[in-house]
């Protein structure tokens, strides 16, 4: 335990002092990476802990981003009330399609995730006054109210990243306490062995609908803190190519850790900002990638990396 | 209407069945079965392949639903209730291929089912700050003879190990009636007659209903006998009576 928070004050100790020594390309990239992060940790907690594999969650994220905007652009709210909103707007949308999903397993889960997503994608091109549509809704982020001063985080990119890196901090650690509390256990239980989890007294649809709440919820929060730094709503976010981003980050990384798919995250972006321009057949690439380590490394990186680490100690 | 049997008053029946009946599309799995199991008994249900008594266990714990009858524990109506209400109500169960968590570790196996009786999952404790279900998972633990394998994930566990952990889970539970699916299937002699020792033991605390195949360990064990055939009980009294009865003999021996 006491390890644990050694390792974890070191690496914020590094996290805190990059806006030091990196240039300002840098400190943006890090903080997409921070948000995409939280993105892909909430979809661990559905897919890692409670086996259940949603490819509509862009519908989440997008529903965030799009809500902070909108709730700026409309309501001029505070930027503490637009990231209250859109986490409860996202946990709303989740309870509604969870309502139907969690009824379904296997595959047919995997289909009401993305019919609901693609209904929700198709939407926003019909609303194109609300959304936007392709072009997005551009939007200047509004004041960050902290006891008597109100810090602008539009024009400051490193109040901007220090706001998400403490946000997405506190998710972190909320998600690990989760992981080793009795609805963690729980969760991993429903994924192990649903039937059986439900004949020791257990409602299983009600702790999926929770997990696939929270979920959304997290991931409505992320895309909030995506459109906080890249200052824009576009209905890319809510296309199901994010919602297969996010399941290859978390695969590759090593789903069921919350490290992991941050691990996956930081690759893939930093990929995708430096390969995709000298190559651009990054996507089949990508696919590679996900069929090999779907077939040989299905721990995922950080699994891989925790065998050899041990394997060294031995 | 169930036939008066002795004097026996309502609350000593602890599982009462009523007509109960399952209907597969054209096929009769459970024919109006009146049932009735007393209180603190090992009670044991045979029958030939087919004769309904896993059908007959999935319609009291809510696998299935019935298509008419009724079923009562307690005194209280429990009929096509879903599976986590029946097992709230008291009666745990085990299936005839066994199932278990195979990756969670055998302690956390029973650790799960000890937390069931929680009224709240609480998402933001360690759960190793709740002792009280630390000590309930030890204690079942030894119970079970398990100690040493209790770190190992269950699915590397050998068949007997498995079996005997899935009736650690459903003990896990609190359960006043505990409901075995041929928990000897598949096991060694040697695995066959530790299981049938623990089930005895067990029974001297918890009301058991109990499939089982192998007649040497029904006999040797049961309170009480009922025998299944197509869907109907045939017969039904203490292991003497129905080692002698006809209507068993011409099932099992085709006579």
């Amino acid at each position: 335990m006491r390890k644990f928070w050694l390792v974890f004050f070191l690496v914020m100790l590094g996290i805190f002092s990059l806006p030091l020594w990196v240039k300002s390309f840098y400190l943006f990239l890090i903080t997409e990476i921070l948000t995409l992060s939280l993105f892909a940790m909430s979809f661990d907690l559905i897919y890692g802990f409670t086996g259940m594999l949603s490819l509509g969650h862009a519908t989440f994220f997008g529903a965030g981003s799009y809500i902070l905007t909108l709730s700026i652009l409309h309501w001029h709210t505070n930027l503490w009330v637009s990231l209250a909103l859109a986490i409860i707007g996202s946990a709303i949308i989740a309870w509604i399609i969870g309502f139907f999903a969690v009824r379904a397993r296997g595959t047919n889960f995997v289909v009401i995730t993305i019919i609901f997503s693609l209904v929700i994608f198709y939407m926003s091109f019909y609303y194109k006054n609300i959304t936007g549509g392709d072009d997005g809704l551009p939007v200047e982020i509004s004041g960050l109210p902290l006891g008597w001063v109100t810090i602008s985080i539009y024009d400051n990119p490193m109040a901007n990243y220090f706001l998400v890196l403490i946000i997405v901090s506190l998710c972190y650690l909320f998600y690990r306490r989760l992981m080793h509390s009795p609805m963690g256990k729980l969760l991993l239980a429903i994924k192990s062995n649903e039937e059986r989890t439900s004949y020791i007294g257990f409602n299983t649809l009600h702790y999926r609908l929770i997990s696939f709440c929270i979920s959304g919820a997290f991931s409505g929060l992320a895309g909030a803190l995506y459109t906080m730094t890249t200052h824009y709503s576009n209905n890319k976010l809510l296309h199901w190519t994010t919602s297969i981003d996010v399941v290859v980050w978390t695969i590759v990384g090593g789903a069921g850790t919350f490290i992991g798919p941050v691990l996956g995250t930081t690759i893939f972006t930093f990929f995708r900002e430096f390969i995709s321009l000298h190559f651009k057949q990054y996507p089949i690439l990508i696919g590679l990638v996900l069929i090999l380590f779907i077939i040989f490394v299905p721990q995922g990186l950080l699994g891989l990396g925790v065998k050899w680490f041990r394997r060294g100690e031995q | 209407m169930v036939p008066a049997r002795g004097t026996i008053t309502m609350s000593e029946w602890l599982l009462e069945t009523r007509g109960l009946s399952k209907r597969f599309k054209g096929v009769v799995a459970v024919d109006r079965v009146d049932f009735r199991l007393r209180k603190g008994q090992l009670h044991a249900i045979i029958g030939p392949n087919g004769a309904g008594k896993t059908t007959f266990f999935n319609l009291v714990t809510g696998r299935l639903s019935s298509t008419g009858g009724h079923v009562h524990f307690q005194d209280s109506e429990i009929t096509n209730f879903p599976s986590y209400e029946i097992s709230k109500r008291g009666i745990a169960r085990t299936f005839q291929i066994t199932s278990i968590f195979p990756d969670l570790s055998v302690k956390d196996n029973i650790w799960i089912g000890a937390l069931s009786r929680k009224p709240f999952v609480n998402p933001l404790v360690e759960s190793s700050a709740l002792r009280d279900l630390q000590e309930k998972t030890d204690e079942i633990i030894a119970a079970l003879n398990l100690q040493d394998k209790q770190s190992m994930a269950a699915e590397n566990l050998s068949h007997g190990d498995q079996r005997l952990l899935e009736i650690g889970i459903a003990l896990s539970t609190d359960p006043q009636l505990l409901l075995l699916d041929e928990p000897t299937a598949g096991m060694s002699a040697e695995d066959s007659s530790r299981t049938a020792e623990t089930v005895k033991r067990l029974s001297e605390n918890i009301t058991i209903l109990i499939i089982e195949h192998d007649m040497d360990i029904v006999m040797g064990i049961a309170d009480c006998i009922t025998v299944f055939d197509q869907g109907r009980i045939i017969a039904e009294g203490p292991p003497l009576a129905i080692q002698e009865n006809r209507a068993v003999q011409e099932v099992y021996l085709g006579a």
